[in-house]
Parts: C-alpha cells; sequence; structure tokens
C-alpha cells in the first residue's frame, strides 16, 4: 500500500466510526473499552484508540448517547454509554444509507475483485 | 488492585499531559475526560489485578499523545459552539483548530482567512477614503482590470469609479463579504456533523 491508499483507508475507517460505536450500542449499555473490544474484534477499525472518548463525547453532545458513571468491583469507576431514542433512529437510519451505499458499491467493485484484468487506457 | 511506582508514574505523566492539554476546558469538564482515561488505562494495563508497567506502556501507545486526545475534544466543542454562532471570531479559532486535523478543514480555514480578510480589505478602504481621497478608489484600468484600493501617483493610468460613494459601497460590499463568508462556514460545519433530521428524512 502506498501513502495515499494509506490515507484513503485512514478516511474510510475514521467515516465509519460513528456508525460502528451506535451499532456498538445497539443492543444495550457499554463503557469505552467494552466498546473498543467490540470494534476492534469485529473489524479494524480503529487507528488510536483515544479517538473513541472525545466521539463519544461528541455524540452525547449530540444527545445521540448518554452516559452514567458506575462504580465496579476493580475498584475504578467506569463510565457506561447507552443510544437514546434519538440515537437509536439516528443509528437505523444510518445503517439503511450504509448498506444501500456498500451494495451498490459491492456491484461496482465486483469486477476489480474477480481477478480479471481491465485493459489499461 | 495494586501497581508498582513505575506504572503509575507513567499513568500520572501521561494523564497530567492531557490535563494541561485539555486546560481550556471547565474544571468538571476537563476531570471528566481525565477520569475516563485514567479508567480505560487501569483496566487496559491490569492483569489479575495487577497493573504492570509494560501493559501500561502499550496501552498509552494505543491511545496515541495526550495531546491528540485533547485536540479532538477541544475541535468537538469549538465547532459545537461555532454550527450556532455568527461571530467572525469563534468560526475562524473553530476552523483553525479543524485545519490542525487534516486536508479538508485546512480548506475550510483558507476560505474563512480569505472571506474575513476581504471583508477587512473592504472596511479598510471605506475608512481611509476621506483621508486619502486621490489615492483610495475602485480603479478600473486596462492592465489591472478592476481593482478596490490604494493607488499611488506614479502606478499605471487608471480611472477611479465611485468618488464619494466609495465609502457606503465598500462597506456594504464589506458587511455582504462578512455575512456569505460565515453563511458558507456554518453550512460546512453543520455538514461535518449532521445534527438536523436530514439522516430520517432520507
Amino acid at each position: 500500500m502506498n501513502d495515499s491508499s494509506d490515507k484513503w483507508e485512514a478516511q474510510v475507517r475514521k467515516g465509519s466510526l460513528e456508525l460502528a460505536i451506535l451499532a456498538a450500542l445497539w443492543k444495550g449499555r457499554l463503557y469505552g473499552l467494552e466498546i473498543l473490544r467490540l470494534l476492534e474484534d469485529g473489524s479494524n477499525l480503529i487507528v488510536a484508540e483515544g479517538t473513541v472518548y472525545p466521539l463519544l463525547s461528541r455524540l452525547k453532545a449530540e444527545g445521540l448517547i448518554d452516559s452514567e458513571w458506575v462504580e465496579s468491583e476493580g475498584g475504578h469507576p467506569r463510565k457506561y454509554y447507552w443510544l437514546t431514542k434519538a440515537g437509536r433512529q439516528r443509528a437505523a437510519a444510518m445503517a439503511g444509507v450504509w448498506a444501500e451505499f456498500a451494495a451498490s458499491l459491492a456491484a461496482l467493485i465486483q469486477p476489480l475483485l474477480s481477478g480479471k484484468h481491465g485493459k489499461a487506457l | 488492585m495494586t501497581g508498582n511506582n513505575e506504572s503509575t508514574q507513567l499513568m500520572e505523566y501521561y494523564l497530567g499531559r492531557l490535563g494541561r492539554a485539555a486546560a481550556k476546558f471547565p474544571p468538571a469538564e476537563r476531570e471528566e475526560i481525565v477520569a475516563e482515561i485514567r479508567s480505560h488505562i487501569l483496566e487496559r494495563s491490569q492483569a489479575d489485578g495487577v497493573v504492570e508497567a509494560g501493559r501500561v506502556r502499550e496501552t498509552l501507545e494505543a491511545l496515541g499523545t495526550p495531546e491528540e486526545i485533547a485536540s479532538q475534544y477541544v475541535t468537538n466543542a469549538l465547532l459545537e459552539r461555532a454550527a450556532g454562532s455568527r461571530s467572525p471570531w469563534v468560526l475562524l479559532r473553530a476552523t483553525l483548530h479543524w485545519a490542525a486535523l487534516g486536508a479538508k478543514g485546512f480548506g475550510i480555514f483558507v476560505i474563512a482567512i480569505t472571506g474575513y480578510v476581504a471583508a477587512g480589505a473592504f472596511f479598510v478602504c471605506a475608512v481611509l477614503k476621506p483621508f486619502f481621497p486621490e489615492n483610495i478608489g475602485l480603479w478600473v484600468g486596462p492592465a489591472t482590470g478592476l481593482v478596490m484600493g490604494y493607488r499611488g501617483a506614479q502606478e499605471p493610468p487608471t480611472q477611479e469609479l465611485l468618488g464619494h460613494w466609495l465609502p457606503p459601497v465598500a462597506m456594504v460590499l464589506g458587511l455582504l463579504t462578512i455575512m456569505g463568508t460565515t453563511h458558507i462556514l456554518r453550512a460546512l460545519i453543520r455538514r461535518r456533523r449532521p445534527t438536523n433530521p436530514g439522516w430520517q428524512a432520507r
């Protein structure tokens, strides 16, 4: 991979991170590190782990998620997040847009993946 | 949970840098930012209740620098404010922070600077016209085209178009430029953060 395709990949990851976080919270409340682990297991979306926390704070400011500190047995408190009603609506709408977009792009790039060489102009 | 001195020092040094980098926030918000990252570091670095320096180092590396994290918080907060603001100062500061994060932000910062500097130049012309009536004007000439600004006596022959009308016309142009720039910036900032119901509308 050269420099500009690296940059492109970083942009794609960054752009999809918001949807990934909302999707991670779809099933219930999680704290920051649990969200991170879900994202890391399911995908390689994360570049720097520190980016998740400012993004969570922004989603909260937008009213899409809410949060609460909870004491844990581990001795340090954890900040839990969950989707608000607006957040659930937004997540569902974003998922629809994404699926539609991914499907049309997948059809378009099919020839590139099937291994046949196109004509060079 | 226990940790040795070295792991505590590493963590506190990192959190100290984070707190200083987030100094612009009110104390309560800053403490919350630091507390959440502290919770992350402690949990990420412990194995069987013990926090090891080596694991702390890995955790901090994966987080990125505290300055990067703080700058994302600051940018979010400024853009939040700017999206609801018409103040050129707030908009300029928000776009300046955005500029530090990437090419798109930088492009928008250039739009902001260009727009507000142009507006400032119109105002300067309007104010200076009464003092330098022969030199400030809206000039038209074969070599220069249409230019508003200062013209020295020895420069190629041009004609002035506005005369006494220059101050009010330049004031209006300056105001329109400010309003236009502000409008464009607000639209661009809002597009970055789609808080409007446009998502549902699709």
